[in-house]
């Protein structure tokens, strides 16, 4: 599930690592997260659960912000997602 | 299309929940034909509780409820046992194809402990109900048993308490960010070396795995195929990372559709499938409709949104190597012995005083289809309805 968006150079402004979390907690802190950012704000996500894959994108998309960009590295799953 | 794009396409990318869905609905309905039985797995989680209880001196094949699901053989000559033994070699193999088997640990001691209370409890409601996610559901709803649209309703139900407890406050960890980037990401060559590795590991597993199913076929037809069709759920769960958890709970926490439109999906096909198989004279499996179908699926739920999956969830999580879901594991098999130790006196009270209804029976065959099929197109119509309450509002 590569999908560098050719787009981000910009840097993330903050990073989450929800390394050894599990569902439902990943997607609530990913939230939880992006709901105290500023618009305009990049947010990189780190999980260890491929569970993520389906959760993050499906429910950041749902409240409106932009999941940019999904990648698996192994048994990691990075998420940037950009604050409109 | 060159080796290496094409494993990455289809065998390290995930592939989409609702076509994963659809083929193990309609895989459940010819895994029921040919062996005459539903894709289950908490009886048989409970069955190893009892070997263990006799390795202990007790003597289980004495217990009610060991004489209601029977404990004759080994999990190598039961067709749930050598079924299960397929799942975790499927799991494992695409895990490994996909690069995604590593040892992970959980973020805090707290979320083990969570792990094996929230595995007791959806082991013991899972058998006071006589089956979990699949046979009390995904596999018990096809067969027209009355009993398990009981159990899927009070599982939705019992998520939403799960939900609440898993937000108390001593559940929370606190949350790691950084405005400095983590660095995970900067040797991409490691990971391309790991890649190669467990692909080799990989074929390993997919040789033993079908050794295992020639082997059971030798003893016979029935075994063999269960064997073989256990490679199939468990790599189908595994590249799909289906989660029943998450069309319980996150109905309650996102709105989110998916998995559950998949679920309903699955089943609408394997109606379908088992409607035939029963026309044709395969006995279908019903259970009472009484108090445990209910209080079991409230456990269910409460127990399955504390420990982040269900049965099928742990099963193919702890072979990617999370520790956390192994302590689910055991906690369901203690969950689903605790539930026999008491049967005596809770199936007297809850369950057997109840009448087995079969829709089919009830309704006459059309009708209970019919039935059957309307109920899910409401389910499903349901589920998209509740996803429109999480719009626009940002938590």
């Amino acid at each position: 599930m590569t999908q560098p968006a050719a787009s981000i150079s910009k840097k993330p402004d903050l990073f989450l690592d929800l390394r050894g979390e599990h569902c439902p907690y990943n997607a609530i802190a990913t939230l939880e997260t992006l709901s105290k950012m500023q618009s305009g704000q990049l947010l990189e996500v780190v999980t260890d659960c491929a569970q993520s894959l389906h959760g993050i994108p499906e429910d950041t998309r749902a409240k409106g912000y932009d999941c940019v960009s999904v990648e698996q590295h192994g048994a990691l799953c990075r998420f940037l997602i950009r604050i409109p | 299309m060159s080796l290496a794009s094409f494993r990455e396409r289809h065998f390290v990318r995930f592939w989409a929940p609702i076509p994963v869905l659809a083929a193990l609905g309609v895989a459940s309905a010819y895994y029921f034909a040919i062996t005459g039985t539903f894709w289950a797995v908490t009886g048989e989680f409970t069955r190893w509780g009892g070997h263990i209880a006799a390795w202990l001196g007790f003597e289980p094949q004495e217990w009610s409820y060991f004489k209601l699901i029977g404990l004759q053989g080994s999990p190598l000559t039961r067709i749930d046992g050598v079924m299960i033994i397929g799942m975790f070699g499927g799991a494992l193999c695409t895990a490994l194809w996909a690069n995604n088997v590593q040892l992970r640990w959980p973020t805090h001691k707290r979320r083990l402990v969570q792990g094996l209370v929230g595995g007791i409890i959806a082991g013991f409601g899972a058998r006071l109900a006589m089956g979990c996610n699949l046979a009390a559901f995904f596999t018990g709803i096809p067969m027209f048993s009355l009993h398990a649209w009981a159990f899927m309703l009070a599982t939705v139900g019992g998520a939403w308490i799960g939900v609440k407890l898993c937000m108390l406050p001593f559940l929370r960890i606190p949350l790691r960010t950084s405005t400095e980037s983590s660095g995970l990401f900067d040797f991409p060559e490691k990971v391309a070396a790991r890649a190669k590795r467990q692909a080799q590991w990989g074929v390993s597993v997919a040789v033993l795995a079908l050794g295992f199913a020639a082997w059971r076929f030798e003893s016979s037809l029935t075994l063999g195929f269960a064997a073989l069709f256990g490679i199939v759920f468990g790599a189908l769960i595994e590249r799909g990372q289906i989660c029943f958890t998450s069309a319980a709970r996150d109905l309650w926490t996102t709105g989110r559709t998916q998995i559950a439109q998949g679920i309903l999906i699955g089943m609408m096909l394997a109606c379908v499938g088992t409607f035939g198989a029963i026309g044709l004279g395969a006995s279908a499996k019903i259970f009472w409709m009484g108090p445990n179908a209910i209080l079991g699926g409230l456990l269910f739920g409460i127990g399955i949104v504390l420990a982040g999956g269900c049965e099928t969830g742990w099963m193919y999580r702890a072979m990617e190597g999370q520790v956390h879901f192994w302590v689910v594991g055991v906690g369901n098999v203690l969950g689903g012995t605790l539930l026999a130790i008491y049967w005596d006196e809770l199936g007297g009270l809850l369950a057997l005083p109840f009448p087995k209804v079969n829709l089919l029976d009830s309704l006459g065959a059309g009708t209970g289809l019919l039935i059957s099929f309307a109920g899910l197109a409401i389910a499903m119509m349901l589920v998209q309805l509740n996803s429109r309450r999480f719009l626009e509002k940002r938590s």
